[in-house]
């Protein structure tokens, strides 16, 4: 899955560059409170096992062998931040050491297979193995299902930043600057390779693998729950940039018209001539408490609207915070459990 | 046919199984870090250069082959590229064999169905059949006319001269760079230190752990008789990968006791110093000349 330099194009590799960045700071402090100063020997540790079992040849049934990633089993054991760290260090020195990878789509490679591919499995298998005992045949079958899942969508997202290429893209003529598959063809493929044959493939070696520290070194399991993070952290910075990002939700009024293909019937109307049959039909369905953003018969002048905009965002953010609280609470509270009951 | 031959072709243990070939892929990489470290040490154009800027010199020219679209220009600069190895003192023909073995192979093969208008539509130069009407599968429509186009010719020679250009840099880079010292000179610029210091450590066990992983392949193979299922492979692999993170963690740990024991309070410090020579700032002042003159070239050439 490593997207060599050439495929995507400088603009891509700085966006995703930049993605990255705050995700390395964030990693670099999270190992850095969690494990302290024993983190250096650890997350070194850590990459080269990354690098190491990378190139491990798993056989396949069709008689050849291929690849795992090893990022699910890593993200499982030490925690997605920390896999995180200890991924990029290996992509890193696969591509300035060793000239494997690209040095310009660092970022990119980065983002799908050490960000994408470490948090998904691991929050997949956190969801599927609450409330289960280390030696349970549930964690290593969560462990199948996360890896698999975790390398689908690592390859989903190397498929659209290559599909996005010839889309953004192209000269005059039509002739693709980078590389040339359009995102119909560039995720199909790379979500068929993956679904088939690298998916399984990292899934089968997770679960394998958790199998057998189940049977030989279960305190492997449980490093990661020893050294979680026991105090919140920087709730009152998440809290202050939500409330500042809600006050300037009112600044899209400014700009006339509507966002590029979210229009409404009657602007669809008024763009094309017509309204197509199935958008008339679906448009009737729903009706929103908070139409437009606002609040019903609060909406005569930019201030009113302005006001309705704001209270349109606290009210989400309360109610997304709220879901994700009770999401909180109940794992926490499962967690106990296990403790209680251990 | 040769007797020999023809019962080496019945005999499964020709083709080497995935024990042999992990073996092989992580002795290669011991060897090829061996040889690397070998060329890095001449004394060529690139290894008297300061690593950080062997480093920067290499990230402009892969910046500049990225905006660069015409396929001479791309090739003009494959031909420099080849020439600053020469003057590097890197054996040419293994350089040019690992550069256009593996990318005709990897780049080259991925492109082609490009060249073919079902993949990318544009203006025929061959025409090779006619479908009786356009066919649609899912969301991808196959034109009437399959034909060779020329934007799709053209989109694939760039790609493949492109990719070739940021390999052979990569390469370049790898083969003429004292790694041990461009980390610890990249600590002095932008880069956070602690992030060198796992980098340079992660390098430095993964040689350990290499030589670890053929220790239990080699074991494995030396008592294994008869034949195994894949399934038994695939478990021996996963159980392998096990036990390598157990000896990491378990590592880790005596590692951090020994630099414990040897004073480490969480703070590393670089004591080399590092001096750029005028030679550093004129080759740098040179590469961004090169670069100019390549952008420069691909603009005055127009698309047609």
């Amino acid at each position: 899955m490593h997207i060599p330099d050439g495929y995507l194009s400088p603009q891509t590799c700085a966006v995703m560059g930049a993605v990255m960045l705050p995700v390395w700071w964030t990693s670099v402090k999270k190992v850095q409170s969690t494990i302290n100063k024993k983190y250096v020997p650890l997350m070194a540790l850590g990459a080269a096992f990354s690098f190491v079992i990378m190139m491990y040849n798993v056989p396949i049934p069709d008689g050849t062998t291929a690849h795992a990633v090893g990022g699910s089993l890593l993200a499982i054991i030490f925690g997605p931040w920390a896999a995180t760290l200890c991924i990029t260090i290996a992509l890193a020195i696969q591509a300035l050491l060793f000239g494997d990878g690209g040095i310009l789509s660092f970022g990119a490679n980065c983002f799908n297979m050490a960000f994408v591919l470490p948090f998904s499995s691991y929050f997949i298998y956190k969801i599927l193995t609450t409330n289960s005992e280390i030696s349970s045949a549930r964690r290593y079958i969560s462990g199948f299902i996360a890896g698999y899942i975790g390398i689908v969508l690592a390859a989903i997202c190397a498929g659209i930043e290559l599909g996005l290429q010839p889309l953004l893209f192209h000269t005059a003529a039509g002739v693709p600057l980078y590389c040339p598959y359009p995102l119909s063809l560039a995720v199909p493929a790379m979500a068929f390779a993956h679904l088939t044959v690298a998916g399984p493939v990292e899934g089968v070696v997770t679960a394998l693998a958790i199998k057998y520290l189940q049977a030989s070194n279960p305190e492997m399991l449980s490093i990661e729950k020893i050294k979680a993070p026991s105090k919140a952290f920087g709730y009152a910075k998440i809290w202050i940039g939500m409330a500042i990002v809600a006050v300037l939700t009112p600044l899209g009024l400014l700009a006339s018209g509507s966002a590029w293909g979210e229009w409404g019937a009657d602007e669809i109307k008024d763009k094309i001539g017509f309204v197509p049959e199935g958008l008339a039909q679906m448009s009737d369905k729903w009706h929103a408490l908070m139409q437009d953003y606002g609040i019903p018969g609060f909406d005569q002048s930019f201030l009113q609207s302005a006001v309705g905009y704001i209270a349109a965002a606290i009210v989400g953010i309360i109610l997304i915070s709220l879901i994700t609280y009770l999401f909180g609470k109940t794992l926490k509270n499962k967690d106990k459990e296990i403790h209680e009951t251990k | 046919m040769c007797p020999k031959c023809f019962k080496l072709s019945f005999t499964k243990s020709t083709k080497p199984g995935f024990l042999e070939k992990t073996i092989n892929e992580l002795n290669n990489v011991m060897k090829e870090e061996f040889v690397a470290g070998k060329i890095a040490s001449r004394h060529g154009l690139l290894q008297n250069l300061d690593p950080r800027i062997n480093f920067l010199a290499t990230l402009l020219l892969i910046i500049s082959a990225n905006f660069i679209h015409q396929p001479l220009v791309l090739l003009f600069f494959n031909f420099w590229v080849i020439w600053l190895a020469k003057v590097s003192l890197v054996p040419l023909g293994s350089f040019l064999k690992k550069i256009w073995l593996v990318v005709p192979l990897f780049t080259g093969v991925m492109v082609i169905p490009t060249i073919f208008s079902p993949f990318l539509p544009g203006e025929p130069l061959l025409i090779l059949f006619q479908l009786p009407h356009p066919v649609q599968v899912l969301l991808w429509q196959i034109p009437q006319v399959i034909s060779i186009t020329k934007q799709g010719v053209l989109a694939a020679i760039v790609l493949v001269l492109r990719v070739g250009i940021c390999v052979s840099l990569s390469l370049l880079l790898t083969l003429t760079t004292k790694w041990s010292l461009l980390l610890k000179a990249l600590s002095k610029i932008c880069i956070p230190t602690i992030f060198i210091t796992i980098l340079e450590m992660a390098h430095r066990y993964i040689y350990l752990l290499l030589q670890t992983t053929v220790d239990m392949f080699t074991a494995k193979k030396s008592r294994s008789v008869g034949h195994t299922t894949t399934g038994e492979q695939r478990k021996f692999v996963s159980n392998s990968m096990s036990i390598l993170l157990g000896k990491s963690y378990f590592i880790s740990n005596e590692v951090y006791s020994a630099m414990l024991s040897r004073g480490y309070n969480g703070n590393t410090l670089v004591l080399t110093e590092f001096k750029l020579k005028a030679f550093d700032w004129l080759w740098l002042f040179f590469i961004i000349i090169v670069c100019s003159f390549f952008i420069g070239g691909d603009h005055l050439f127009v698309w047609k």
